[in-house]
This record gives structure tokens, sequence and C-alpha cells, in this order.
């Protein structure tokens, strides 16, 4: 007996899916995780970033229809509510503190004393991005996350053409700073 | 003419078009020194790559939302309802005393919540005091179940579940999970020695990998009716 026909009898439940339930269904399968490791290493914080893959995939089934570019408008999506919370917890330390606050970037975890060198990377691997401008931190994640530079563009609001150098920059930037870091830290 | 930075970048990114790469490469081919700022960028590329994923957490499996009822009013739920956590209960692969441990301690519903955002709470059920960790993936058509190392004496367990998700448990060890499309990487390096699998109606292919090597394909023998017993045993010993 194979698996299709142990299941026959409930399979009409899945066929009686619309075509945008069916492409949502598949983007979610496939663009779920992808968004979740980018905004896990964007904000260092991976409950926010499963909130935020979640809430941006909440709009896109609420939107009713897929865009031309579902990955790209996800990620876009995701900044602005990424944006969104920190400027809400930087008011709320505003309140609280009556000086001007930092947001928490989500400080690397301390980890126990065995795992002493990878926490230290850790740390400057964070540190090294919070140097680099948004947006070449954003194009950095995205494309070591698996995105094409069609769909950074996408992300981005930024020409196809501007990605290349985009990249370039963020990576030099990125490696000389990790290896700053990882110097003073030795 | 010697290609760009931007332009050899691409090229490792595999963003050229066919034309494209092919006048870089066949410059590549006579400039010894294009090679060697080509090979530089493909090394900083990786270096940069598992820098970055040390930053990674396991990714937590969540109920796609949906909204539209069935015929059968079976998907009635409210959206709001559908976007409970089927628990990642990846607690397993997480260091104990670790932030990510208190994370998943949180989602547990075991530890209190350490950050002043609600989290989506567990299912009621999943949080006895000895729970068997485990994760989910949404409606999966085929699925790769890949196990680090061999168990001797381990068995997965495949039977019917009655939701859209594939999910498996682990009861016992200490096990992590990497999940992705159609796919949970387990790794078992701390044997739990008992996994179960619940597989979806829409599944229609299911193939275990043990130490990469396949123990079973559904395509190759149909699962039993009912519940199937694939032992993780080391290559060999059966």
């Amino acid at each position: 007996m194979t698996l299709d026909s142990l299941y026959a009898a409930r399979a009409h439940v899945v066929d009686d899916e619309t075509p945008f339930e069916e492409a949502f269904r598949a983007c979610y399968a496939a663009r779920f995780a992808p968004l979740y490791t980018y905004l896990d290493r964007l904000t260092g914080d991976p409950d926010l970033a499963a909130d935020v893959a979640q809430e941006a995939f909440v709009r896109l089934h609420r939107r009713g229809e897929m865009p031309d570019q579902p990955a790209g408008w996800l990620v876009a999506v995701a900044n602005n509510l990424v944006r969104d919370e920190r400027r809400r917890v930087t008011r709320q330390l505003r309140l609280l503190s009556e000086e001007p606050a930092r947001a928490p970037v989500g400080a690397p975890p301390a980890d126990p004393a065995d795992d002493f060198d990878r926490a230290e990377r850790i740390a400057a691997v964070r540190a090294a991005l919070e140097r680099l401008s948004l947006r070449d931190r954003q194009a950095l994640l995205l494309r070591h996350g698996g995105y094409s530079y069609r769909e950074i563009a996408a992300a981005l609001g930024l020409a196809e053409t501007s990605i290349g150098t985009t990249l370039v920059r963020a990576s030099h930037a990125f490696r000389a700073a990790f290896e700053e870091m990882h110097d003073a830290s030795e | 003419m010697h290609p760009s930075d931007a332009a050899l970048l691409a090229l490792v990114h595999d963003e050229l078009s066919t034309g494209e790469s092919a006048a870089i490469r066949s410059h590549l081919a006579i400039c010894a020194a294009c090679r060697e700022r080509e090979a530089a960028v493909r090394s900083g590329e990786a270096q940069i790559g598992a820098l970055l994923r040390l930053l990674d957490h396991p990714v937590p499996v969540r109920a796609a939302p949906e909204a539209r009822a069935s015929r059968f009013g079976v998907r009635q739920a409210a959206l709001a309802a559908s976007l409970a956590v089927f628990l990642a209960g990846a607690a397993a692969a997480a260091v104990p005393g670790t932030a990510l441990n208190r994370w998943f301690q949180s989602q547990l519903g075991s530890a209190p919540p350490t950050a002043p955002r609600a989290t989506p709470s567990a299912p009621a059920g999943t949080a006895p005091a000895q729970v068997a960790g485990g994760v989910a993936i949404p409606a999966p058509r085929s699925l790769v179940i890949t196990f680090a190392e061999a168990e001797a004496g381990g068995v997965l367990t495949v039977r019917p579940g009655s939701r859209a998700d594939a999910s498996l448990q682990a009861y016992g060890g200490d096990v992590g999970y990497q999940v992705g499309d159609g796919r949970i990487e387990v790794d078992n390096r701390k044997p739990a020695g008992r996994y179960t699998l619940e597989v979806p109606a829409t599944l229609s292919r299911l193939t275990v990998l043990v130490d990469g090597r396949s123990v079973f394909d559904s395509a190759v023998r149909p699962l039993a009716a009912g519940v199937d017993s694939i032992p993780l045993a080391p290559a060999g010993s059966r």
C-alpha cells in the first residue's frame, strides 16, 4: 500500500485549494526558512525573526495574490516590520530611562566556557555587521542567504545593476571590520 | 580587459549571462593575475558564509497561515489561531543555559518568558515535564529525513498523522534539527533511540537517510499500512 492510497480518502481536501492558496503554500514551504535565517542574522533575535517572518506571510496571505517577486516582497515587508519594531522598542526604552537609548541589538549569548572561542567569533561577526550601513548589511545577508541579485534588488528597492557593486563594497567592509574586531579581541 | 571585482563576484555567484561568464572564463584562462583574484573572491565568499552561519539558530517550524474554510469546514480556524506554533521542540538542539535554550524553553512554556514580547504558545499537551522534542514541516509533498549517524537498535516509527504537517518526535537523547523545504536533518550524535514520524495525507514520497546511506525509500518499498518501523542500525548490522 502506498502513502497515496493510504490517504486517498483525504486527498481532495488539498485538491480543493485555489491557485493562490496553492502558490502561497508552496511559497511558504520554500521561503519561510530563508526569510527566517535572514532575519535571525539581521536582528540577532531568533524570537523576533520568527515572529516577523510569520507576520510577513500573514500579510502576503491577506494580500490575496502573489507579487511578481514573492521572495523580494516578503523581505521588503519584513525589513519594514523590523524597523517598526526597533522604533517601538527604542521609544519604550526612552520612556523608561529618560536618556536616549539604543535598541538592543541581540547581544551574543553568554556561552559556556568551552564555547568561548566560538562566542568571541560570534560577537566579532555581529560587531562587524553592525559597522556596515543598513543597506550593505541587508544586501550581504540576503546574498549569503541564497537570494538572487534580482530578489535583492526587489527587496531593497535598488536597481539590479547596482547589486554587484553593493555586494563588493559590503563584502570588503565586512571582512575588514571582522578582522579588526577579531584582532582586537585577541 | 580585466574583469571588475563586481564581475568576478557575479561570476562566483552564478549571476552572469552565459555570454558574460564565457567571456570572463576565457580571460581567466590566459590571465594568471585574474585567476588569483577569482580564487580570492571565491575563498572570501566561503569565509563570509562560514562566519555568518555561526549566527544561525535552528529554523522554528510554524504552521502556514491559512484563512479559507474548506467545503468540509475543517479549516474554519481563524487566522490568528492558525498562527499557533507547532512546537519546534528543538529544545534538544540547544545547549543548556544558552540564550537559545532559554528561548526554546520559553516556547515550551516550561520557563518564564524572558522577552517582554508575547511569544506564541505551544499547543496544549506538548509541554509535559518529560517532553519529546520534535519538529514539524508544513504539508510536504515529498520528505527526506537525514540522520547524521546510525543508531544500533534505533528505530523510526512512521504512522499516518491527522495534521497537514509532517512531524518528527524524538524520545530522549539530545537531538538537534535543521529543517528546510521537504527536508528534516536530525543531528543524533547524542541518540534518542526512538523516533516517531507522523506523515500527512499529501505526502507522496518518503526517503530516510542514515549517515549518508539510504535506509528507506517509499518509491522502492511502499510504507506498510498503519504503522511502519524503519531501523536506524549501522550498515551491515542487519
